[in-house]
């Protein structure tokens, strides 16, 4: 054998059992930092991290809730509040709460996807009209980080990975799957910045990721000086392609069979309020599982601190109404 | 796909574990493959004038060879140096050239409605014409013959590693090394992993964690002066790390495949006048445009002045290629101004093989010689640093409101020093790095430590990667051009 060959062979079984390695601590990583989001846990890192929060897989005789929601979901404790009300009229309810930070209308369809397999007796899906503006990226959380997985490739049409996806984001994609690591550095990261490894001076010069995918796009276009997509929310049209990806995710639902409540939540009108709401609120109803419970009309600027998040002490009165719809979704089911 | 993101560290490891597998043709096919889904990773229509071009060069090579006239063989090398600029031409400079023209008209009264394309430019597209048109002229000059091979062909232009970003290869360069089985050997394979982490260490750790801090200091207005010295020196350093960075990263992969790229800088801000800038900074282009159009021009045989005017010609068009935008025909401007008030008081010219002999012209043994390399190096490279003004700036306002701000404004507040002293964090390793390679006269000094040394090394470089290195996926700034 020459040198050169013996040299590759060597080399390769050294890239491949490095590679092997790799991918196996990855994944071993990833099972050691996800984490169950039954019993009023929520997503622990904002846009990110969409893969850890982790299906509770105990049986339970209580009727399950999976919430597909935004930074309200999971920063507010509305969930917990829920909990304690079912605990109060000893409704046998468990809440599952996969809400994200930003996510909208793109996240909802791999995140459909993934939850229709666990099969929760409802799946509640946030919405709002920032839902549907094309705020920055086309995807507002890591979530796009699970779409080429087997789950999510049976259950989501192509003509949505046709729109969602170039073939570096798909590949991108496809290598955090099987890479974890891809798709958990940014939590690692700040992780790290919260274990106060850094000195202070690093810590404020250097970026560092802030695990809210949205605020960081647009904050680094504000930094390059260029306009910022979506600057001015209230003025700002829905994206194109809304209706379509709409009906992507109810086809979604539809082939998971999982009955889903749209809960529209409290949100200040913005200057397209009506042209979005009118032919989603139509499309939801032509789909046989889907019932929507529309709170819009219920945004009151002493309430919320902004368009859509309620002040602390309007927590209650807001999670309350929200329980009252699930429950009556619930009972009729 | 860039070279920082995990889909490129996932698509190189593929293709390297089937690369070692197979054999020489097989190899050749599986790179060209490889190089086409690179790029369409971009953007798969613009595949389209890889492949134009790759066509008409290969055809027109291969017929000059065999070209009975040298009317003929002048025909085909027009056609095919038009068809390459031609590409350059409608989606690089058309709608720049379009655009001026539309205002000059208007000025002198004369408006007369033209359309611009708005054509995104194709990433890469400069670095591959320029690629195969140096093949073409080879082939026509007699340096080389014509490659018999389309698939070979294919792939010297397309190779992915230096494919959107350069160095821009000479076909008698690497075509040899596509043509014929490529060796593995122990010490390619330490260079190549020392290069590919370099490589990322100037990207990632330092490149784009400046890359916020000059956005911000060029996005101002007004500027205060510490945000403009801050700024001006860490687009000086951005600007390097980010472009050597990536040629190290190309010259890293290709050479762990068994392929040697030409280097591409060579410690340019160690300079000590222009003439050596500019045998260290972006050799490729630098030597491409010495062999393609100064030379050619009449280089310096026609006497002093005409000399001059050539070098001016070349800076020109050199800044131009940069990119369709006046700010880079007027840094190709300063660079030609600095080059020719370099030649003009020169009292010994240096040697025009860019040999170190050139690179150092102080004998190291004697003091007051260093301290004057020292003072020209120094003074070189803020001249560099005001020509890297000119490159980045907003507006033409800001080449004179940095230096001006930065005299008069000397007000530095407790975050104004933090933050020059984690610039020095960034930018210190590669100053070192680079020093102790020009006082040793050897770039890849770190490959010949011993190996728990230079394995500690590796570690220190993927602690700080892993740690400190940004994850914003900054592009690479010579991808625009």
């Amino acid at each position: 054998m020459s040198p050169d060959l013996a040299l590759r062979r060597r080399v390769f079984w050294v890239v491949l059992a490095g590679t092997a390695v790799c991918v196996a601590a990855a994944h071993w990583l990833e099972a050691r930092l996800s984490y169950d989001v039954g019993n009023a846990k929520y997503m622990r890192h904002g846009s990110f991290g969409a893969a850890l929060g982790r299906y509770p897989t105990s049986a339970v005789s209580a009727r399950t809730v999976c919430i597909l929601g935004n930074s309200v979901y999971q920063n507010h404790r509305i969930v917990p509040v829920m909990e304690r009300l079912a605990r109060e009229e000893r409704r046998p309810v468990r809440f599952i709460n996969l809400a994200l930070t930003g996510a909208g209308i793109s996240d909802y369809v791999v995140q459909a996807a993934l939850a229709a397999r666990h099969r929760p007796d409802l799946l509640v899906i946030c919405l709002a009209e920032c839902t549907f503006l094309p705020l920055g990226p086309k995807f507002r959380s890591d979530i796009d980080q699970q779409a080429f997985e087997p789950t999510v490739l049976a259950a989501v049409p192509w003509s949505y990975y046709g729109r969602h996806f170039t073939l570096a984001s798909a590949g991108s994609s496809i290598v955090a799957s099987i890479f974890p690591l891809a798709r958990l550095d940014p939590v690692l990261r700040n992780r790290l910045t919260h274990m106060d490894v850094f000195p202070t001076m690093l810590a404020r010069h250097i970026h560092f990721p802030h695990l809210n995918l949205v605020a960081d796009f647009r904050r680094r276009a504000r930094q390059r000086g260029q306009p910022v997509v979506g600057g001015n929310w209230p003025e700002l049209p829905p994206a194109p392609d809304y209706l379509r990806t709409l009906d992507e995710l109810l086809a979604v639902l539809e082939r998971g069979g999982v009955p889903t409540l749209f809960l529209w939540q409290e949100n200040r009108p913005t200057r397209y309020s009506q042209e979005i709401r009118a032919p989603v609120l139509g499309r939801i109803a032509a789909c046989p599982i889907a019932t929507v419970a529309d709170f819009s009309g219920q945004w009151s600027a002493e309430n919320f601190k902004d368009m859509i998040h309620p002040v602390p002490r309007h927590r209650e009165t807001y999670a309350r109404r929200h329980y009252q719809a699930i429950c009556g979704v619930l009972d009729r089911l | 796909m860039l070279f920082n993101s995990w889909l490129f560290v996932g698509f190189f490891v593929a293709v390297y574990l089937i690369y070692l597998r197979v054999g020489h043709p097989a190899q050749n096919w599986l790179l060209l493959g490889a190089s086409y889904f690179f790029y369409a990773c971009w953007d798969w229509r613009f595949l389209s004038l890889i492949l134009i071009s790759t066509g008409i060069d290969f055809l027109c090579a291969r017929r000059i060879e065999v070209a009975a006239t040298a009317r003929t063989r002048r025909r085909l090398l027009l056609l095919s140096v038009t068809t390459n600029l031609g590409l350059l031409g409608v989606f690089k400079y058309y709608d720049f050239f379009v655009s001026n023209l539309d205002t000059l008209l208007t000025t002198v009264g004369l408006p007369c409605p033209l359309t611009t394309l708005g054509i995104i430019v194709p990433v890469g597209i400069s670095f591959y014409t320029f690629q195969t048109m140096s093949y073409t002229i080879d082939v026509y000059r007699g340096r080389m013959p014509a490659c018999r091979s389309l698939r070979d062909f294919a792939l010297y232009v397309a190779f992915f590693p230096q494919l959107v970003a350069g160095p821009i290869e000479r076909g008698q360069r690497l075509l040899p090394q596509v043509q014929q089985p490529r060796v593995l050997t122990p010490d390619g394979l330490r260079r190549g992993v020392w290069w590919v982490l370099l490589g990322y260490f100037m990207k990632v750790y330092v490149a784009d964690n400046l890359s916020p801090w000059v956005d911000l200091a060029f996005s101002t207005a007004p500027v205060s002066g510490p945000t403009a010295f801050i700024g001006t020196y860490a687009f000086a350093f951005q600007i390097y790390c980010d472009f050597a960075g990536y040629s190290l990263i190309a010259r890293g992969t290709a050479r762990l495949m068994g392929f040697d790229l030409m280097e591409n800088f060579h410690m340019p801000y160690l300079a000590v006048n222009p003439s050596d800038f500019w045998r260290r900074w972006h050799i490729s282009l630098s030597t491409w445009l010495r062999d393609y159009l100064y030379i050619p021009l009449g280089g310096n045989r026609h006497g002093p002045r005409r000399t001059y005017v050539n070098l001016a010609l070349t800076m020109l068009l050199g800044g131009l290629w940069h990119g369709a935008q006046w700010k880079f025909v007027l840094w190709g401007a300063f660079h030609g101004l600095l080059l020719i008030v370099f030649r003009l008081f020169e009292r010994s010219p240096a040697p025009a093989d860019g040999s170190s002999a050139a690179r150092s012209p102080a004998p190291r043994s004697s003091l007051l010689a260093a301290f004057r390399r020292l003072g020209a190096t120094l003074g070189f490279f803020h001249l560099v640093c005001f020509g890297w003004l000119i490159f980045r700036c907003e507006s033409l306002r800001q080449v004179w409101e940095f230096p001006y701000r930065i005299v008069t404004d000397w007000n530095w507040e407790a975050a104004d020093r933090e933050q020059l002293a984690v610039f020095g964090l960034l930018v210190g390793p590669v100053i070192l790095l680079d020093l102790v390679a020009e006082w040793r006269r050897d770039v890849d000094f770190v490959v010949r430590w011993p190996w728990p040394v230079r394995q500690a090394a590796y570690v220190t470089i993927l602690a700080v990667l892993a740690l400190l290195g940004s994850r914003g996926q900054e592009q690479f700034i010579y991808f625009q051009f």
